[in-house]
């Protein structure tokens, strides 16, 4: 058995595309490819592909992360020549690796940093945002209520929950005038991570009134653990 | 080209359904074709993405270097009203081109109540719903498929018609249009449709003139001119096998539903029940070789990526080959995780056996369709199934590891009684009882799933006055107060809703107003239970001054002439009277496939023939 990891982007042409679409997505290219693909046993045999993170519809990124079970081995440059043939416009195999171990570590355990770019409306002028990100930052901490559907009892409800946004920001936010992109560093742990949607709905809360954060492109640039891309991370 | 911003994308519900880009769609450069044709279906996405038809035609038109095809199917509400708020025109999913600005846009007519969705579709992509309204840079409004075989009441909105297999014709079609539109010095559309009205398959409605009694009863409708023909026959194909199929079908992002390929074994099916539209419409049955279907299936496979594929037509385990086929496929696939499977089962136990082979991994549920609850009453619709039948494929699945079974009925057929009723019951209590006899346990899961019948155009039930929506309502409460059983559930359909479909079903022209009446007043997807409104229809009625009677209730005579009549599949006449009477004396008529002719017409009337390669 051999584990190949992935890095992968995701394009513009897939943003509105849902993770799991996504994931469904990657698995007919695999198939494609002819690759000798692991499935798991029992009544419904799944594809074993894992990712490292669940990407929002909307979303698109630069480094996307999966690793690849296979049930014989092959040398990398087949690998990688037969899966990057097989992927449509909006997917480009970036890397691949092969693991030299049969239980990596998850990658979800491993990630700690998520680097987001920010396309910013036309409509919001630079003023305003770099007034906004100035007050986010001299902050010390800023309430943020997350609403989401309730599950099992509270099946139906709206469910709201107040949480610090800074707890979860890495590095202050920055800003550049020129591409009138805004980077966001956001801390992404097991017990829990915030998305960006939801820094800029708390900006738009306290400071831009006018923001659309529907009308924001968000693309994951990388996801990093201890400054490092997933992919230069040793599996063991 | 349409510019879709992202916070429209992004505040809709399934944007994917919008923004195409999707594996094997096809991107041409519109600028250097001679024809751009749109298809369409007049459903949201994951319901026109899965109609065999247009991927068919798609392949078809695409193969062409001077055309190109491009898809549009309705947007659901929420985007319509970002559309019309934006001021975004419809527009395709290959190039964001409105839809305007192509040469035809092609619906497939499926069913009768997405007819408003084709006029809100029209009014979004700015062009005129009425046909006489459009002008010469207007596209071509053109109708296809199963619904063909009566489009009086939308023959108003329509340039024109393909009756029949669209293969060949779109062809002939595409390329008399090129031909013109390099010829012509007007440009004039009603030249263009002079020319089509000639070739062989296409309905110019306009070129058609109904007339009316006094008593404002039909009496008939004529051609205008001494050169198109009074009667206009479907196309069909004489030989399926030689004619391409789908190799490179379009993969969606989103669960669409039938997210699995389709494999197309043969057309027709010749068992003749009395009910059915499709046993006429799709006549001679013509099987593919299964070599050719295997070297399909493996193209298919190999461009898609799917682990799924369906073995379609109207009634798989009626193909000759079909051992020979599955046996070939599932050994050249063991291993990779592709599942096969049939999208209907016959009640034998050659199907259970199949099945049983085929979902060795996946054990759903098995569907039957008995249609009757007595066996008088499946003598009277030519369903040639017993209780035997039914009851020896249930033990044979229920032997085999099955717990669910789903069975098919019609309430509203012609000579039922409440007993016909009360027997579904019986029915679906035997199948309980033999589970329990068999498996000495009691978690079996029947599910009598009872449709109200809505008779078609061209079947030999053409003439039948349909059940009122009382009568309907009344045998649902009997069979619901009938069915003692925990382990049976019952579904039942809206009776609204069929007694609508059957008005428009068997309905002529006048009703055009109808239907514009009620989309202008909101009538959109009335075939989603949960968006149709009754009352906008009845309103849509009451304002057109017109009778609903009529149309569906009433027991039409032999002797008349039908509105339909000009739009034919090639069946003769006699033939569904004959088929009428025999319902009536509770006779039966044996299966022409593999017997001899029962003498429909279809081949002598279209030059065609029954194809299949099994042992006659
Ligand atoms: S003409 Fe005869 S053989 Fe042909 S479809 Fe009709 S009944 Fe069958």
């Amino acid at each position: 058995m051999t584990i190949f990891r992935i890095e992968i982007s995701k394009k513009e042409s897939l943003r509105y595309i849902s993770h799991l679409d996504y994931a469904n997505l990657l698995q007919r290219c695999i198939r494609r490819a002819k690759l000798p693909a692991a499935y798991s046993e029992g009544f419904n045999p799944h594809m074993k592909v894992s990712f490292a993170s669940a990407l929002a519809l909307g979303v698109t990124t630069d480094a996307e992360y999966a690793d690849i079970e296979l049930t014989r081995d092959m040398c990398q440059p087949e690998f990688f020549d037969k899966l990057s043939s097989a992927l449509p416009e909006g997917i480009q195999l970036l890397q691949a690796k092969k693991l030299n171990t049969e239980h990596p570590k998850s990658m979800n355990a491993l990630a700690d940093t998520a680097v987001y770019e920010l396309i910013m409306p036309e409509d919001i002028s630079s003023e305003l945002i770099n007034d906004a990100i100035t007050k986010f930052n001299a902050a010390s901490s800023i309430t943020f209520t997350r609403q989401r559907r309730g599950k099992k009892a509270q099946k139906g409800r709206i469910v709201k929950k107040d949480i610090d946004i800074k707890n979860y920001v890495a590095v202050p936010l920055q800003y550049n005038d020129e591409t009138h992109c805004l980077l966001l560093k956001l801390k992404v742990s097991p017990n829990g991570s915030i998305k960006p949607i939801e820094v800029l709905e708390s900006i738009k809360n306290d400071h831009i009134a006018d923001l659309d954060i529907f009308a924001v492109l968000i693309n994951r640039k990388a996801l990093l653990s201890q400054g490092q891309p997933l992919i230069n991370i040793s599996p063991r | 080209m349409n510019k879709l911003s992202p916070s429209i994308l992004q505040t809709v519900s399934k944007p994917a359904r919008y923004t195409g880009g999707e594996v094997n769609a096809i991107h041409k450069d519109l600028n250097t074709v001679d024809c751009k044709f749109a298809l369409s279906m007049p459903d949201v996405y994951e319901v026109g993405m899965s109609n065999l038809g247009l991927k068919i035609l798609y392949e078809i038109i695409n193969n062409r270097t001077d055309t190109a095809a491009e898809r549009v199917y309705t947007p659901w509400p929420d985007m319509e009203g970002k559309m019309r708020e934006n001021k975004i025109p419809l527009y395709s999913l290959e190039s964001y081109t409105p839809l305007n600005e192509f040469n035809f846009i092609g619906f497939t007519l499926q069913y009768e109540l997405s007819y408003t969705n084709i006029l809100n579709m029209l009014d979004l992509a700015g062009i005129p719903l009425f046909a006489n309204d459009r002008s010469n840079d207007m596209p071509f409004i053109v109708g296809g498929g199963p619904c063909v075989y009566n489009v009086e009441p939308i023959a108003d909105f329509f340039d024109f018609f393909i009756l029949g297999e669209g293969e060949e014709v779109i062809n002939d079609v595409i390329s008399a249009f090129i031909a013109w539109k390099k010829e012509t010095s007007t440009c004039d559309r009603h030249e263009f449709l002079r020319i089509a009205a000639k070739i062989p398959g296409i309905y110019v409605p306009a070129f058609y003139e109904p007339h009316y009694d006094e008593n404002n009863n039909f009496v008939k409708i004529t051609p205008k001119y001494d050169d198109i023909p009074a009667v206009i026959h479907k196309r069909v194909l004489a030989d399926l096998d030689s004619i391409p199929s789908i190799e490179k079908p379009i993969v969606p992002f989103i669960d669409i539903v039938h997210d699995r390929l389709m494999l197309e074994l043969f057309r027709g099916c010749s068992r003749g029940c009395r009910f059915c539209q499709a046993g006429i419409i799709y006549r001679p049955v013509r099987e593919r070789r299964s070599e050719t279907l295997f070297k399909l299936a493996e193209k298919m496979i190999d461009n898609t990526g799917y682990d799924e594929m369906s073995l379609t037509s109207l009634s798989s385990a009626d193909y000759s080959c079909l051992p020979t086929l599955i046996d070939d496929l599932t050994d050249k696939y063991a291993g990779q995780k592709m599942s096969f499977s049939l999208p209907s089962l016959r009640i034998d136990s050659f199907s259970i056996d199949i099945a049983h082979k085929l979902q060795a991994t996946r054990k759903s549920g098995l569907t039957f369709a008995p249609e009757a609850g007595t066996q008088r009453l499946r003598d009277v619709i030519n369903k040639g199934v017993t209780e035997e039948n039914l009851l020896d494929s249930c033990s044979a699945a229920f032997k085999h590891g099955w717990k669910t079974v789903k069975l098919y009925f019609m309430m509203g057929l012609p000579t039922e009684t409440d007993e016909d009723i009360i027997g579904i019951a019986d029915l679906a209590q035997k199948v309980v009882n033999l589970y329990k006899n068999i498996k000495n346990r009691r978690d079996v899961k029947v599910t009598v799933s009872v449709s109200c019948f809505v008779p078609k155009p061209y079947t030999p039930f053409q003439w039948f006055g349909q059940n009122t929506q009382e009568e309907f309502k009344r045998k649902q409460r009997l069979l619901k107060d009938t069915i003692k059983d925990k382990a049976i559930n019952f579904n039942y359909h809206d009776s609204a809703t069929s007694s609508l479909e059957g008005i428009i079903a068997r309905g002529d022209r006048r009703l055009a107003k109808v239907i514009y009446n009620a989309y202008k007043n909101g009538a959109k997807f009335d075939g989603w239970s949960e968006m149709f409104n009754n009352d906008i229809w009845m309103q849509a009625f009451a304002d057109a001054n017109i009778e609903t009677a009529p149309y569906n209730l009433r027991q039409r005579e032999f002797a008349e002439n039908l509105p339909w009549d000009h739009t034919s599949p090639g069946v003769n006449k006699q033939f569904l009277i004959n088929e009428y009477k025999k319902a009536a004396a509770e006779q039966l008529t044996p299966d022409c496939r593999r017997g001899s002719c029962t003498g429909c017409g279809i081949c002598q009337e279209l030059d065609v023939a029954v194809t299949d390669w099994g042992e006659k």
